[in-house]
């Protein structure tokens, strides 16, 4: 019986499948899975070169858009953050291989159709200015006069610092100029110049020159600033070499008869061997204080310190302080006390021989600042 | 049971450098920890030791470690050794350590003295130097000595003065006095008494402290600022170059190459310090010095120009004064005057590239270059053709960077220059 209904249905089967086999059908009533992955491809990022090789470019034209560095950037382009390639400056777009970089591929802008790309290695770059004069008056003196901002913001605190630095250096001028005249009683035809002289070879000396160079430096620089000043005002070449003789003359002078101290204050010229002749001396005379005993012993070391400055260095005026003036004596049978009494003075350290902490008292002629 | 030894190399504080001492690991076993004496160290030092080392040994356990050296064994006594560090008839004074106190201390003179290094005297008290460390210090101090005469005993013999200097350099390295000097004082500004360019082992010990920096640094700036190949093709370096400005504003203050210096800084000429490491012959070799500027805006061409900012030549330079400031040339060695960084308004960041040469030395003892004024063309100058038509070697060089500021204008007025142009802005 079945077999007759499915000869009805479908005749061409039937005679195929002479067997008789049974297929059922069905029809769709649900809807179709599709793939995991389908459904989500985008339009085309139109992606590829814009430009093309030998073409004429313009700054800012991009020459090709693509996914991650197929092309790297050359000479005269740059990379977006998509790594799009846009030109930097006018002219030829070149596709070109690098010998440095033998797996990339660049792209870069010649200048002018003739340059070839990658340029030469040990030639001068070529490279293009771009920017025009300005020739209108007005317009050119607005631009120059504009700052940038950080400048702009910068600049009244630059005035008032110079502003300072030129009333401190004429104070010092001033005080120069005093020292020269009452003190060293010296006679110096022009005592703007010698007070200009002094406060560059002061400034030298605290930068840490040597005294000859900072002579040196100081009549050179006065020197230059006179023959440009003649070259300027177009001077006789008589002027300028009697101005020049005139500084040679005021700085021979200064030099053989001032000295700057360690404390770079103005003094009488000493010279090295006088120096040496008074440090020797100085450190006879301290060798011959036994020790800081009394008051009136401390008293004369300090008496004994009051000019060092004029002829000793710094360095060597500390370390005789340290040696001569010591703040805590050294530790004898006189100053240590073995009982702890009411004015002795008591300290604490650590002995690392012994891994103990020692407890000293030590009277009060151990110390300087109590004798 | 193991106890962790720290060994600490303080380098700063003790005067003596370790050069090439290494140190195998220390062990340590204990074996009865109740009782303090009976610890057993077993500690092995292979030393190869140049210098007196002193190794500041910290133990962890509360204990203290008795410590045995390894590798001590007595070397035959060589009397014919001669004392040739100790000589200095013949060798220069600069080889040797010019303060007592260190001297004293390096050769242990009176036993247990303090290092003078340390300056406080808490910490002298507690600084103990590595036992047997004065022993090993004689023992190595004699082997490199012995080893050190038998290289002055072929200076003697080689006449070739590179192959002299080479073997002079070998036989002084290892000197602990040379090295102390060279480490502990000033390279750049030295002093002549102390470290000595005349002496191959110093020059040789300045050559490697240059290289480990200030070459490699010089060589990045030009390359990153394109100075080579904008001015000349390449350079391979040979003289340290230093440069300072101290005329226009008396701070003394050595330049750092690509710094941007302000116009104000730059208005008067720059002192330059040219150090040669490699044996020249200083009698007759003379230096040729050339300051370009390779960013002069050509508006003809919509480029740029090269202008020389200041020619120097005929210098003659030593080892140790090498300091090239107006007093070590008059008018004739001038090529060009000095003419200060005026960049104008927008025209972008400048490139000032010192370049050194050293001139070419003729047969007939004629070394001085006779420049003709023709060749100098300040505004538009081609530096290739220059040193190509001179024959002139380039050795070192220096670079800094000028812009526009307030005070162009009064430099530019100091030097009777024309006011400077203003560019557009924005770049088209």
């Amino acid at each position: 019986m079945w077999n007759f209904v499915l000869l009805d249905t479908c005749g061409i089967s039937c005679r195929k499948n002479v067997s008789g086999v049974f297929i059922q059908v069905r029809n769709a009533t649900k809807r179709a899975a599709g793939s995991r992955t389908s459904m989500k491809d985008s339009a085309g990022r139109r992606l590829g070169p814009k430009k093309y090789e030998g073409q004429d470019i313009t700054s800012g034209e991009i020459i090709m858009r693509q996914r991650g560095t197929k092309f790297y950037p050359g000479e005269n382009v740059g990379i977006g953050k998509d790594h799009t390639i846009f030109a930097l400056e006018p002219g030829v777009v070149r596709y070109y291989l690098d010998p440095f970089h033998p797996k990339r591929k660049f792209i870069g802008v010649a200048l002018s159709r003739d340059l070839k790309l990658p340029s030469p290695h040990f030639e001068p770059t070529f490279r293009r200015f771009g920017r025009c004069e300005l020739t209108n008056k007005r317009a050119s003196s607005k631009e120059e006069s504009s700052l940038s901002r950080k400048d702009y913001l910068a600049k009244p605190d630059i005035l008032k610092r110079l502003e300072s630095r030129d009333s401190k250096r004429k104070e010092l001028q001033k005080e120069l100029a005093k020292a020269l005249t009452e003190e060293l009683k010296l006679n110096v035809k022009d005592i703007g110049l010698a007070t200009s002289y002094l406060t560059r070879v002061r400034a030298s000396l605290k930068n840490g020159f040597s005294v000859e160079d900072a002579v040196f430096n100081s009549r050179y620089f006065l020197k230059t600033e006179e023959s440009l000043r003649a070259k300027r005002e177009n001077w006789p070449s008589e002027k300028l070499t009697e101005s020049l003789s005139k500084i040679d003359e005021c700085s021979d002078l200064l030099n053989s008869s001032t000295s700057f101290n360690n404390k770079l204050e103005l003094i009488g010229y000493i010279s090295e061997q006088e120096k040496q002749a008074l440090k020797v001396k100085l450190i006879e005379s301290l060798e011959k204080i036994p020790s800081l005993q009394t008051k009136k012993d401390k008293n004369a070391t300090k008496a004994l310190f009051k000019d060092t400055g004029n002829f000793l260095t710094l360095s060597e005026e500390v370390h005789l302080r340290r040696k001569y003036l010591k703040p805590v004596f050294p530790e004898t049978e006189n100053t240590i006390e073995t009982k702890i009494g009411k004015k002795s003075i008591v300290s604490r350290r650590f002995d690392y021989i012994r891994n103990k902490v020692e407890v000293i008292a030590r009277s009060k002629q151990a110390f300087l600042s109590k004798l | 049971m193991r106890i962790l030894v720290y060994i600490m190399v303080p380098l700063f504080k003790s005067i003596y450098c370790r050069c090439r001492l290494k140190i195998v690991w220390a062990q340590t076993e204990r074996k009865d920890p109740t009782k303090q004496d009976n610890h057993n160290s077993i500690m092995r030092y292979s030393y190869t030791i140049s210098q007196r080392l002193d190794i500041v040994t910290k133990v962890t356990s509360k204990t203290m470690l008795r410590r045995s050296i390894h590798t001590t064994r007595i070397l035959k006594n060589s009397n014919a050794a001669p004392h040739i560090w100790s000589d200095f008839s013949k060798r220069p004074s600069s080889l040797s350590i010019q303060s007592p106190k260190v001297k004293n201390y390096l050769f242990q003179e009176k036993p247990y003295l303090d290092p003078p290094s340390i300056k406080r005297r808490s910490n002298r008290i507690k600084y103990s130097s590595p036992e047997h460390m004065d022993e090993i210090f004689k023992m190595s101090y004699d082997f490199l000595e012995q080893r050190a005469s038998k290289f002055y005993d072929l200076v003697n013999k080689t006449k070739n003065p590179s192959k002299r200097d080479t073997l002079l350099t070998k036989a002084e390295i290892n000197n602990p006095e040379v090295q102390y000097n060279f480490q502990f004082n000033d390279k750049l500004d030295n002093i002549k008494s102390i470290i000595d360019y005349d002496v191959p082992v110093y020059r040789h010990l300045g050559k490697q402290h240059w290289e480990s920096y200030g070459q490699m640094l010089l060589m990045q700036r030009l390359e990153t600022l394109a100075a080579i190949p904008d001015t000349l093709p390449t350079l391979v370096p040979r003289a340290e170059v230093n440069i300072k400005f101290p005329f226009s504003t008396g701070v003394n203050k050595w330049i750092e190459p690509g710094e941007f210096l302000s116009s104000n800084v730059t208005s008067m000429c720059p002192v330059l310090k040219v150090q040669e490491y490699d044996h020249v012959d200083v009698e007759r070799q003379l230096y040729t010095i050339l300051v370009v500027n390779p960013d002069v805006p050509d508006l003809n061409n919509d480029s740029f120009k090269t202008a020389l900012c200041y020619g120097l030549a005929n210098i003659k330079l030593s080892y140790n004064d090498n300091l090239i400031d107006p007093r070590k040339f008059n008018s004739s060695n001038i090529l060009a005057d000095y003419l200060p960084p005026v960049p104008e308004k927008n025209a972008g960041k400048q490139r000032f590239v010192a370049w050194v040469f050293r001139q070419p030395l003729s047969e007939d003892g004629q070394n001085s270059l006779e420049v003709s004024q023709e060749d100098i063309n300040r505004d538009e100058f081609d530096i290739r053709q220059f040193t190509k038509k001179y024959n002139l070697d380039p050795i070192g060089a220096h670079i800094w960077r000028s812009e526009w500021d307030v005070n162009v204008a009064v430099v530019r007025e100091k030097y009777g220059l024309p006011p400077g142009r203003v560019f557009s802005r924005v770049r088209r």
